[in-house]
């Protein structure tokens, strides 16, 4: 009996925890957007104004931003440091691909920021300038919609997770 | 018969309800729909056996 109720016990605040995580899942996302256009913002103000190289403004940039998107210009910097990638598209890639896992970021978003790479370090900085604008864009677009979409779902998975954890327990016990 | 099985009957239509409504407030129509026939399945589960003892019962009592 015992046993039994410890195991209901896992088993609702499993599904609990589970309505959590993902009431929260959009606003972390959003958040990692936000942090990543604070990131691009510095790197264009770089590019505009300051003559710096840019594994250096990368490195600049990583002390200024916060968690993953921190590392993702650390890494990219170290690795044009380096002279480890052929150009800074593929330092870009190789990284956000590295550090896909460890943020709430979607394919969508690390296809949008693969392909804002390819222009960097390449063509003139008005033109790259206008790139890192449309990437900002894209962000602010999607940052508004995980809010309106989260204030909507937020309270569902929250409460689908307690009352689906009770539900299974009830019908388990 | 168990009487848990009333009890726990309840709970779970109490607890499909709530969640249908909150599905339901959510826009989210097609997946209230699916729990409540998850609902409907699981509780006619538990009930099947009952039922068929019933009939038994019934087919017994007009058997001469």
């Amino acid at each position: 009996m015992l046993i039994k109720a410890i195991g209901a016990f896992i088993v609702f605040f499993s599904c609990a925890a589970c309505g959590l995580y993902l009431s929260l899942k959009d606003r972390f996302r959003a958040e990692e957007l936000k942090e990543m256009k604070r990131g691009l913002m510095l790197l264009k103000s770089s590019i505009g104004y300051s003559s710096k190289p840019l594994y250096e403004a990368m490195i600049d940039i990583s002390e200024k931003t916060e968690n993953t998107v921190s590392e993702i210009f650390e890494d990219t910097g170290r690795l044009l440091k380096a002279r480890k990638a052929s150009s800074v598209g593929e330092a870009w890639r190789k990284t956000i691909s590295d550090r896909r896992s460890r943020t709430y970021f979607t394919k969508n978003d690390t296809e949008m920021f693969s392909a804002f790479a390819d222009i960097l370090g390449g063509d003139d900085s008005k033109c790259q300038i206008e790139n890192i604008d449309s990437v900002i864009d894209y962000i602010d677009k999607k940052a508004e919609e995980l809010m309106r979409k989260n204030n909507k779902d937020a309270r569902l998975f929250r409460s689908a997770g307690v009352l689906g954890g009770i539900l299974i327990v009830v019908v388990l016990f | 018969m168990d009487i848990n099985i009333v009890f726990r009957i309840a709970a779970v239509g109490i607890l499909v309800a709530v969640l249908n409504q909150v599905l339901v407030r959510a826009g989210r129509d097609d997946q209230a729909m699916l729990t409540t026939l998850a609902g409907l399945i699981v509780v006619l589960y538990w009930i099947i056996g009952y039922i068929s003892e019933l009939f038994g019962t019934i087919q017994t009592l007009f058997r001469f």
